[in-house]
């Protein structure tokens, strides 16, 4: 293609555009391997004609999916980790591990790979003086062999693995049985440990984007995986619930059956929140799906499984929000509890729970509870209030650092603008903060001279919440990712954006509901825009990575001299105004 | 997304980057290029796209498409031109530095200042006046000392050179010197270490000139050095006085007073000044004592100890007599006296004039023994001389010649018969009185206040045993002895005292207590906590030690404020160093 | 705690200090040990990704160590200020630095709040889009007009008082003294002009006003901001100096010192 003098041409250099394939999960994948894997179930079952032309089950089987062996004792996953991975069993056997749980040392758990002092040190002089300088070979992961993820395929060993298993409770996964996809599609820690139990486990592992691909594309194994989810979910929830806990095998059976599933909102729930900020109805719980109706009769308890939810009163015309909750929650206890003692008192709401986004919720009815609940549940093991009792009173006054709970309008802003998702959301005190940007700086200086986050945001009274990544719980941003690049570091839980594997397309920042990822042009070392052969730059998504590679923490908390600057968990109300309450 | 506080628009799909150096010119202006400037402030803005030659099947000349990005806002409404030029050319800017690039040159060009600043004032020309901390005293500084230096240098280095080493040496090897301060006398031991300074090499420097350093006491110590206690660049003028603390930084320290002792008491005795007068001001000789002056004293009110002449109760041992009290208290004498009748300020305002007969005595006290021949306003009477008791022996012997003389000039007899006349007379008066002429000059020499003789003769007149020790000779006709009188001038001989500045308020009855005073062996000197009364930072007046004492001078006491403390020698011109 | 430091050198000084002849020493060597402390401040910030502790921590300490090095100081020149050339300079250099230390101090906690409360609020290098923003929307408001005609008295009125108005950054100084005045002043002049305007450009002004009010809260967030930077012109650049200086300074001292010749 011809190009001409009177152009931008002096300051781009062409460069080759990564795509979503281009760093397959294994590369070594042979055809014959995949004739192998077309012949098994459930691939052997599925239409092939149903996977659109871009992305045809071949094609996704050769790039989203690896076979691993494992070695007897062999811990292919551990409980609590992050992954994006799901499995299936090709060839032998693999044992669940319920309970008890196994000594995290054993599990070899490695933190992410962080600098040493020298790479620290050297950030001093070898940041790149371009903003978004690149200084790998090519944009693209498959030029960069030194660039690909997952350089650590080192298996960890449970050492003395019979012993260990024999006093435990397991389940055995034989061929064709899957597992991990829970925590793979809904982003959440691994439920459980899983260990090869015989020598020469096959196993083929997904890639999350593979699995959901296949799940769109083939009913069945949308079903399945759904049933699944159901069941395992639920039994682990509730085997470790202190409600529960005393229950035997039979009565846990029973119960199990009992409780009902229920999901609300969307999967993706960032664009109708996007649609509805856009419009300015996010404030109004008009449009969110309501669970619990104040005043109505009570028929049994909800457990907050995944998800948020917000707990209102009506206050005037409208409703006042009280708390936001989330996993581990339970609502309509107290009232339970309180009939329980008084049998004469009415079950009534005293609460309104109204879904915030994407949220799962086990339903046990009151029948069910008066059969297998515990009575005589002591204080301390009393199901953590949705409401602080302070704070449920009548007329409580609601100012802004009263006691541990926050305020009335503190609970809105955060409700209306769904910061309660953030485990590490910068909060940013403006009566301390100088403006002085040393908090950026630092970001830069530890981001090869870029930084990853804007001292901008929606502000409250004098608290802001910047555009920084808040490492949400449910990082919906992670969803639509075609490479993955985006994902869960398997240790802290952060989520980091892989920049050799992304191919710049742009979902996350769409979806991300906090503005908190930016999408940037790359350039090269001396400053020209890297163009594919359109002309069109060369985009990556980028974001705060809460400085996984750096020894010290978040740079920016550390770097604020006023003490101004938190990351702070929004998860739970009382983090915030302890932080508030600090000198 | 709604804010409870209104935020202005501005692009926040990108990063804001504070830790640049550079930013485009266009920013002022709002709508700065996406190019941005190069890490050294260039723009490289040029074209907004790199237009593409799109040749579709079934095409020859292809057309050319507008590439400009989504972020840089999509494809242009007009596309690029026929030949293939961008149409929207980005008009360059000057890159302007940001603030905080502006801020790392300020500070860069501090530092240069600063070094030039120092190039400068470290000039030769400048550099004495640059580097001086402080104006010095005005001999110092005057262009004699200058001249006196410069001949004794053989003009080398500046004024300063005359004390500081340093300033001889020159500037490069003032860092040698610093290193060796550091590890000598300057080194982190000697912060902390108390008692006044010792003395160093720059003494030799200030004894070039002054002499006399090292008087103060032979049981001194240590050797301190000059600048203990003369500090210099503290402003024109006099160098300030030396503050108490100087002194007590040895006389307050136990060890060292301690120390000072024992090497005393090893002492020959001999080597520690005397007090015996020889034509300077009299004094009462008076032993050292045994452990010297080496009580600790650190501050006058607090704990100097006692004038030695109270604690130890001197008594004046003049054999003159003499009774204070009579003579000042109303109606006991004649004429009333006042303190200064006798005793006259010398002309300093210090101390007394010496008290002599003539003066202060006579009046009162005329030797005349013969009434008749008493002063009148143009004639001198017929006394006896005072002072040597062999001239009043010889005036008595001679009495016959003495009244012949006096009757010729004060009776105006001239006749050779009426002058024997006259004398025989007087002779024969003299003689019913006394009988013997021996009987006279034994009445003049031991007759008292009331005129008794001891051996029972009486006298019309008090004679010289009156106010003198008299006793008998040796031998029969030898003159009777009279001991020699000594008044002192002096007591306190350790500091000065100026009892006209303290006249304002004070009467000399309120220090000295002399109208109970009957013996001629009281002192009458005030205690010290008469002293303390004032000279205390409860009194308010100054209390320091060089208000009464110094240090350097060759005899206690001796020198006035005014004069310098060690006369300064001519110094012959040295050649070399 | 930093004021019992203080008053317990001030108190060891006044006690102690006859006693010790070269106590001018100790306080001179602590005092460049401090002052080189306190310089490490901005290094520290320079690596933020090696563990030396959080920036908060260090700034308390160079707010007390600071402190305490105002009264060192004074301690070290004995209660008088020096005579001579370069000490007055050295002493002149620690003064402001002090000083300006000090206002600092005062600026960094007084005016974060003042920001807080006005609103308005935007990253410092985004000021200048956010004023052409206005300056758009201003220009085309009365470009615009009522029915596409502008007149002269608009025209004039805009040219005349808010023309450079929109084009850079004013009353810094008002607005640091927290005057409202240059508002009023655009308040009045609005008011007048409004006498001579048609129904439809009345509208039309409310509308400017609105932007002219916004226009001042921006220039009141960029005179508190520039001057939350601005400060630090004189007191790190200045440190240096006195760095530079203090060296020289403790040359001299040994080397022309009474204890050596």
């Amino acid at each position: 293609m011809a190009i001409s003098e009177n152009n931008l041409a002096s300051i781009t250099r062409q460069a080759a555009r990564p795509k979503r394939w281009d760093d397959p999960l294994d590369p070594t994948m042979t055809d014959a391997t995949l004739d192998m894997l077309m012949a098994t179930e459930p691939f052997a079952s599925m239409n092939a004609s149903a996977f659109p032309a871009a992305t045809p089950l071949r094609e996704i089987l050769r790039a989203d999916t690896a076979v691993r062996e494992y070695a007897a004792g062999e811990i292919v996953l551990r409980k609590d980790d992050y992954g994006t991975s799901a499995f299936l069993v090709l060839e032998g056997e693999v044992e669940v591990i319920l309970r008890p749980d196994i000594d995290p040392q054993l599990l070899g758990r490695a933190p992410s790979v962080k600098k040493n002092f020298i790479a620290r040190l050297a950030q001093l002089w070898n940041n790149h003086p371009e903003p978004e300088g690149w200084s790998r070979k090519s944009p693209r992961a498959s030029d960069n062999i030194k660039g690909s993820i997952d350089k650590q395929r080192g298996g960890v060993y449970l050492q003395d693995y019979p012993q260990i298993v024999s006093g435990a409770q397991t389940a055995a996964l034989k061929k064709g049985q899957m597992f991990g996809e829970i925590s793979a599609l809904s982003r959440m820690p691994r439920t459980a440990t899983v260990v090869a139990s015989t020598q020469q486990a096959r196993l083929l592992e997904f890639s999350w984007e593979g699995l959901r691909d296949l799940m769109r594309h083939d009913s069945a194994l949308k079903q399945q995986i759904d049933r699944i989810y159901r069941e395992n979910s639920l039994k682990v929830f509730l085997r470790n619930h202190p409600l529960f806990s005393h229950l035997d095998e039979s009565g846990y059976v029973q119960l199990c059956e009992e409780a009902q599933l229920e999901s609300f909102g969307e999967y993706n729930w960032s664009g109708t929140y996007l649609r509805m900020a856009k419009d300015g109805d996010a404030g109004t719980s008009a449009n969110e799906p309501i669970i619990v109706r104040e005043g109505e009769y009570s028929n049994g308890i909800y457990m907050i499984r995944a998800g948020f939810c917000r707990v209102s009163r009506k206050y005037g015309s409208g409703e006042r929000t009280l708390n936001y909750i989330g996993a581990g929650s339970v609502i309509g206890y107290e009232e339970m509890a309180d009939h329980w003692k008084n049998p004469q008192h009415e079950m009534r709401s005293l609460y309104s729970l109204r879904s915030l986004g994407y949220s799962h919720l086990i339903f046990i009815p009151t029948a069910a509870l008066e059969k297998h609940a515990n009575r005589n549940l002591s204080e301390k093991d009393f199901p953590t209030r949705p409401v602080p009792e302070k704070f449920s009173k009548p007329g409580a006054t609601h100012s802004f650092e009263n006691g541990n709970v926050p305020s009335a309008s503190l609970m809105e802003f955060m409700a209306e603008h769904r910061f309660f998702n953030g485990t590490e959301s910068m909060v940013i005190d403006m009566n301390r903060c100088t403006r002085c940007d040393d908090c950026v700086r630092a970001c830069a200086s530890t981001h090869d001279g870029n930084p990853r986050f804007l001292r901008h945001g929606p502000r409250i009274d004098h608290l802001m919440i910047a555009n920084a990544c808040m490492h949400c719980v449910d990082p919906v941003c992670m969803i639509g990712c075609p490479t993955g690049a985006i994902h869960r570091t398997s240790f802290g839980g952060e989520v980091v954006i892989n920049p050799a594997t992304c191919i710049g397309c742009g979902t996350c920042a769409a979806n991300c509901p906090y503005d908190s990822i930016r999408m940037v042009e790359v350039r090269s070392s001396k400053g020209e825009f890297l163009v594919d052969e359109e002309y069109q730059p060369i985009l990556k998504a980028t974001k705060c990575d809460l400085c996984v590679e750096q020894t010290s923490g978040p740079a920016c908390q550390n770097a604020c001299p006023h003490d101004a600057l938190s990351r702070t968990d929004l998860t739970r109300a009382t983090s915030l105004t302890k932080w508030l309450k600090r000198k | 997304m709604k804010d409870s506080q209104q935020s202005p628009a501005f692009p926040s799909k990108e990063y804001v980057r504070p830790n640049l150096n550079w930013e485009c010119g266009h920013l002022s202006e709002g709508c700065p290029c996406r190019i941005g400037p190069s890490p050294d402030g260039k723009c490289r803005a040029t074209y907004e796209c790199t237009p593409r030659l799109e040749v579709k099947p079934g095409e020859v000349k292809g057309h050319w498409t507008c590439t400009r990005p989504r972020a840089g806002g999509g494809k242009c409404e007009n596309g690029p031109h026929p030949d293939g030029t961008c149409c929207n050319a980005i008009p360059k800017c000057q890159p302007r530095r940001t603030l905080r690039s502006i801020r790392k040159r300020v500070v860069a060009f501090t530092i240069i200042a600063s070094f030039l600043i120092l190039f400068i004032g470290m000039s030769r020309n400048l550099r004495d006046q640059f580097i001086n901390p402080g104006p010095i005293s005005s001999v110092h500084a005057s262009a004699t000392f200058a001249d006196i230096h410069t001949k004794g240098s053989g003009g080398v280095g500046s004024t300063c050179a005359a004390c500081h080493d340093g300033a001889r040496q020159g500037v490069d090897a003032w860092h040698a010197k610093t290193l060796d301060a550091l590890k000598h006398g300057l080194a982190p031991a000697e912060w902390i270490r108390k008692g006044p300074l010792k003395t160093s090499a720059m003494d030799a420097n200030c004894l070039s000139c002054h002499k006399g350093k090292n008087f103060h006491q032979p049981n001194r110590v240590d050797d301190f050095a000059c600048h203990a206690c003369h500090k210099e660049h503290q402003g024109g003028g006099f160098m300030p006085q030396v503050d108490s603390g100087y002194c007590t930084s040895c006389h307050g320290t136990a060890e060292l007073m301690a120390a000072s002792r024992e090497m005393g008491l090893k002492k020959d005795p001999h080597a520690f000044p005397s007090f015996q007068s020889g034509g300077k001001p009299k004094v009462q000789p008076r032993a050292r004592p045994e452990n010297g002056y080496t009580e600790v004293i650190t501050a006058f009110h607090a704990d100097h100890p006692e004038f030695r002449q109270i604690r130890d109760g001197v008594r004046d041992e003049n054999p003159l007599k003499f009774n204070h009290e009579v003579h000042l208290r109303t109606g006991k004498i004649t004429r009333t006296l006042k303190c200064d009748d006798c005793h006259e300020r010398d002309g300093r305002g210090e101390y007394q004039r010496p008290i002599t007969y003539q003066k202060h005595c006579a009046e009162c006290h005329a030797l005349q023994f013969d009434p008749d021949t008493a002063a009148e306003k143009n004639q001198p009477g017929m006394y006896l001389p005072h002072g040597d008791p062999s001239y009043v022996r010889a005036f008595l012997r001679s009495l016959n010649i003495q009244y012949e003389e006096y009757g010729r000039s004060h009776e105006g007899i001239t006749r050779r018969d009426e002058l024997n006349e006259y004398v025989r007379g007087k002779r024969l008066g003299i003689e019913k009185l006394y009988e013997t002429g021996e009987n006279l000059e034994r009445a003049v020499f031991f007759a008292d206040m009331k005129g008794r003789v001891p051996g029972g003769l009486r006298a019309p007149f008090a004679g010289c045993a009156t106010c003198h020790d008299v006793s008998e000779p040796a031998t029969d006709n030898a003159t009777p002895v009279i001991k020699k009188v000594s008044t002192a001038d002096r007591w306190m001989t350790l500091g000065r005292f100026n009892h006209d500045s303290h006249q304002k308020d004070l009467t000399c009855l309120d220090c000295h207590k002399v109208m109970t005073s009957k013996l001629t062996s009281d002192l009458n000197l005030p205690s010290i906590k008469t002293c303390v009364a004032c000279h205390s930072p409860k009194g308010g007046i100054d209390h320091r030690c060089i208000r009464c004492h110094t240090y350097h001078n060759s005899l206690p006491g001796t020198a006035s404020p005014k004069s310098p403390a060690t006369p300064v020698a001519p110094v012959e011109a040295k050649h070399g160093d | 705690m930093t004021v019992l430091s203080i008053a317990g050198l001030l108190a060891a000084y006044v006690r102690y200090a006859p006693l010790y002849p070269r106590h001018a020493y100790l306080s001179g060597w602590m005092l460049f040990a401090v002052m080189l402390f306190l310089t490490f401040f901005n290094l520290r910030k320079r690596v933020p990704f090696l563990r030396l502790g959080s920036a908060a921590c260090w700034m308390q300490l160079h707010l007390y160590v600071g402190g305490f090095s105002g009264a060192l100081f004074f301690v070290h020149i004995g209660w008088s200020w020096p005579a001579g050339v370069f000490h007055q300079l050295l002493a002149s250099c620690f003064g402001v630095v002090f000083l300006t230390g000090v206002l600092g101090l005062w600026i960094s906690r007084a005016l974060p709040r003042m920001l807080t409360v006005a609103g308005y609020e935007i990253p410092f290098e985004s000021i200048p889009h956010a004023r052409s923003n206005l300056r758009q929307q201003a220009e085309a408001l009365v470009l615009a007009g009522v029915d596409g005609r502008t007149s002269p008295v608009i025209a004039e009125f805009y040219a005349k008082m808010l023309g450079m108005f929109f084009t850079k950054p004013c009353n810094g100084w008002a607005h640091l003294r927290q005057s409202r005045a240059p508002q009023v002043a655009h308040i009045f002049q609005f008011d007048e002009v409004q006498r001579y305007a048609r129904k439809g450009e009345r509208e039309m002004l409310d509308q400017l006003r609105d932007i002219v009010a916004q226009k001042h809260m921006l220039d009141y967030q960029y005179a508190l901001q520039s001057a939350l930077r601005l400060w630090l012109f004189a007191h790190i650049p200045l440190s240096y100096s006195l760095l530079i200086f203090s060296v020289l300074h403790i040359i001299l001292v040994h080397a022309f010192s009474g204890s050596v010749s």
